[in-house]
């Protein structure tokens, strides 16, 4: 076997460094230029945008509704929390802070900490987070039908461990370079900075002091789409209604008073079928909710409203939320009255 | 852990570079040489922590078997040929059953209509190369080269992270001497070129071969999934992965030889620019060479060579590649890649021996031929590589000759010539930009220098660098600027996902 030693044969390339060591470092200054340049010139518009507001929130997850809320979550972190509201669109946008305010005793605070696109099983799973640390004496859900269907949506997963981290004050460049998406930043930048002043679109996040948003989206000037569409009765999820049961029963162990809500629907799309499917899906919740010791209020049935509160077919006003908040609020408020507060 | 992923590139390399410095400082080259081998390991457990045993467990055994071999040769003044069998079995033992279990029962399964069950055999990473690693180690023990060496040094030549998921296949005389002679700390003037090195490579896997290998991925799995492939469909898919192939071995490479300079370890060169091969010899001279090496070393010369006769040789040769084939996985995709390489070299050693001394096959028009007929069976053979199967592999090379008829996508309407020819145009799903982008790839392969030819200054190898290149890398600040922003280029396109490199699943 020839050539088994290259060294000995003279083979091996003179081992000597190649450079001098001023040489050396000059190269790496110089190569560490192209990686350096665009490295800070991106840390420097993220930091302009931050100081000015204008900053897309860390991308934790795909929704930026839901990052919004992680970042308010994140600003009241020393804020304690008597009555947690969790859920979807419904609880972010139908349910009135100051209503709910109202009817609580001076001093406590309420966080509204709905997110758009939430499942059942979602929501209570941030509950449940939310839950480790803060102390409510009591949590509000509003549901609507469609927080109950078959979960087709990807980008909501975010790792626990990290969200506590965020929402604990972590340090926020860390969150920002370990979750970096540029792509997320260039087309977040406009839709948060409309998103955060305006009540008039939708996916509206001008969070209210409670978190919540009261949308200023009134008939005409609505999206017809959205305004005419149907709630999904149909496909209902089995694995969110264990999750709903499940949620209410930890709330029980843990003694935390739960109260839910059915929000109101526009009339006009709902037919009878509809109508008949809502009454059996809203007896199915009372029932969970009672057998774990909360109330249910059904604001379909209970808190019939005009169109003139609608800004879609499930998505209330501002005029709409207070009507419903206040109907809701009623409704439990015996029970509000026996709830003691921790803080 | 692969190179191409943020945690390799941000934390576990620099994390081990500074760790290994500081050991060094702290307790000398045995603390630094233990952290080197500590972090290899970690750096293959982030794969499959378990399988961390069946290494150690292999380390240890052949360094025994080393051991048991210089003791064999010290008391009786002859090497054990027995004990190199037992040891070199037990290894191709392992490897049989890990890599080739499944593939054999269920060919004797499907041969004698049984249901033969050996359950799922998970294959361990790298197996293939720490066991060929091993038996090199072996072999020259047993022929009486000088192996006798500290435990600890020859886990790092078995486990040095640089090397050890997908080779080159190195040998205990080419790495270990360096071991020994090796600084240790960590010297600031080898970074330019480790670096430089380092970024080139990620480049070249990140940039080039990552952004093409859609079209060969989209391709194949059509076909496996039956989609009947047309003449240019089934070039643009083979191209595809010719290039891809190409350029993530490049970048593997590469980077092998940029880790391990950082911490003064040149390897073995692995590849060469494969494609400007002008024949089939030529061409396994410039891939994955230590591979090469390595089959013609330790099966092909001693299965005899050329040294008995030519009949003999072409046998040796089928069986060298036949088993070099199946080394590259179990199937019998494989089997028939190596063989056709086999035979390809069969061939080019006739061709060679008729055309002796014969001044018409050695003029341009013919080295043009060579070429264009190397590269032409290297593509082939790359089908059968990338096949999922047998069905895939004959779909396709049918339709790459025509058997389904000859049909150009719309855009190509514009060359008339085509038309004349009788070429039919259709709305075939393959992008301008697609074509473009192969043709400026396999520009790239056949006309320009590769890496190591343009480092030639720097010596990143052990190994002379043949054919070095005019445009030649030297430490100046424009150089660190283009390696800086390649390096910067191949980890934005690290953000669109990391996929592994070819030769880790062997």
């Amino acid at each position: 076997m020839a050539n088994l030693d290259p060294i000995a044969d003279g083979q091996v390339a003179n081992a000597e460094a190649p450079v001098g060591k001023s040489v050396a470092i000059r190269y790496l200054l110089a190569f560490a230029v192209p990686l350096i340049f665009p490295a800070a010139l991106i840390a420097l518009a993220l930091i302009y945008l931050h100081s000015v507001g204008k900053l897309a929130p860390v991308p934790l997850t795909g929704s930026i509704s839901f990052n919004e809320k992680a970042e308010l979550l994140r600003r009241d972190r020393h804020m304690p929390i008597d009555v947690l509201a969790v859920g979807s669109s419904m609880t972010l946008d139908n349910l009135d802070g100051q209503i709910v305010k109202e009817h609580l005793p001076g001093d406590t605070n309420l966080f509204n900490a709905g997110s758009f696109g939430l499942k059942i099983s979602q929501s209570a799973h941030l509950a449940q987070l939310i839950l480790r640390k803060r102390n409510p004496a009591a949590v509000i859900m509003v549901t609507g039908p469609e927080d109950f269907t078959v979960n087709t949506q990807s980008g909501l997963d975010y790792d626990d461990g990290d969200f506590e981290s965020f929402t604990d004050g972590g340090f926020y460049p860390w969150f920002v370079a370990r979750h970096f998406d540029m792509a997320y930043y260039r087309s977040g930048m406009k839709e948060i900075r409309l998103d955060r002043r305006s009540r008039r679109d939708y996916g509206s996040l001008a969070f209210d002091k409670y978190g919540g948003v009261l949308l200023n989206i009134h008939f005409p000037h609505v999206n017809m789409v959205r305004w005419n569409a149907r709630a999904d009765l149909i496909h209902s999820d089995p694995t969110e209604w264990d999750a709903f049961e499940s949620f209410a029963e930890f709330l029980h162990q843990r003694k935390i008073a739960f109260y839910a809500a059915q929000s109101p629907l526009r009339k006009t799309p709902v037919n009878a079928e509809m109508a008949s499917l809502m009454k059996a899906r809203c007896a199915r919740l009372a029932r969970i909710v009672e057998a774990h010791g909360g109330a249910f209020f059904d604001g379909f049935d209970r808190c019939p409203l005009d169109d003139s509160y609608f800004a879609d077919y499930a998505h209330l006003n501002a005029q709409g939320a207070e009507k419903f908040t206040t109907a809701f609020m009623d409704a439990i408020d015996p029970e509000l009255k026996t709830l003691q507060f921790k803080h | 852990m692969l190179f191409n992923s943020y945690i390799f590139i941000f934390a576990f390399l620099p994390l081990t570079i500074v760790a290994y410095s500081g050991f060094w400082w702290v307790g000398g080259r045995k603390a630094a040489f233990s952290w080197l081998v500590a972090a290899s390991l970690f750096f293959y457990a982030w794969w499959n922590p378990p399988y961390v045993a069946l290494v150690l467990a292999s380390i240890l055994f052949n360094y025994f078997g080393g051991i048991l071999l210089r003791l064999t040769r010290s008391k009786s003044g002859k090497p054990s040929f027995a004990l190199l069998s037992v040891w070199v079995a037990v290894n191709l033992l392992l490897l049989g059953y890990y890599k080739y279990a499944n593939f054999f029962v269920d060919t004797i399964n499907y041969a004698a209509n049984i249901h033969l069950n050996v359950g799922h055999v998970f294959l361990p990473l790298a197996i293939s190369f720490f066991t060929f690693t091993q038996i090199s180690y072996l072999v020259d023990t047993y022929h009486g080269a000088p192996s006798e060496y500290d435990l600890l040094d020859y886990c790092l030549f078995v486990v040095f992270f640089p090397h050890l998921i997908a080779g080159p296949i190195v040998r205990h005389h080419e790495i270990l001497p360096q071991i020994w002679k090796s600084d240790g700390y960590l010297d600031i003037t080898r970074l330019p070129a480790a670096l430089t090195l380092l970024a080139f490579g990620l480049f070249s896997k990140t940039v080039l071969a990552d952004s093409i290998a859609p079209y060969s991925t989209t391709y194949f799995d059509s076909v496996y999934q039956g989609l009947m492939p047309n003449f240019f469909s089934a070039w643009i898919g083979t191209l595809a992965f010719t290039c891809q192939i190409y350029f993530d071995f490049a970048g593997y490479s590469t980077m092998a030889l940029g880790l391990a300079y950082i911490f003064d370890i040149k390897m073995p060169f692995n590849f060469d620019s494969p494609y400007k091969a002008r024949s089939i010899v030529e061409f396994w001279r410039r891939w994955h060479m230590s591979l090469s090496r390595f089959l013609r070393d330790y099966l092909y010369i001693p299965l005899g060579g050329n040294r008995r006769g030519k009949m003999r040789r072409y046998i040796n040769l089928m069986i060298t590649m036949l088993l070099g084939g199946l080394w590259h996985g179990a199937g019998w995709t494989f089997v028939i890649w190596g063989g056709l390489h086999g035979l390809y070299l069969c061939v080019n050693h006739a061709w060679t021996t008729l055309t002796r001394g014969r001044a018409w096959a050695n003029t341009w028009p013919m080295r043009g031929f060579y070429y264009l007929i190397t590269f032409l069976a290297v593509c082939a053979a790359w089908v059968v590589f990338k096949a999922q199967n047998l069905m895939v592999m004959r779909r396709t090379l049918e339709a790459m000759v025509g058997l389904h008829g000859i049909s150009f996508p719309i855009f190509f309407e514009r060359f008339s010539i085509l038309g004349r020819l009788g070429v039919r145009f259709e709305n075939i799903a393959i992008s301008e930009s697609a074509v473009l982008w192969i043709a400026a790839l396999l520009a790239i392969a056949f006309f320009m220098p590769n890496v190591q030819q343009v480092m030639h200054k720097s010596q990143p190898s052990f190994e002379p660098v043949k054919r070095p290149s005019r445009i030649a890398w030297q430490p100046s600040p424009g150089w660190a600027l283009v390696a800086g922003t390649a390096l910067v280029c191949a980890v934005i396109a690290m953000s669109s996902g990391v996929s592994e490199f070819i030769y880790f699943q062997f």
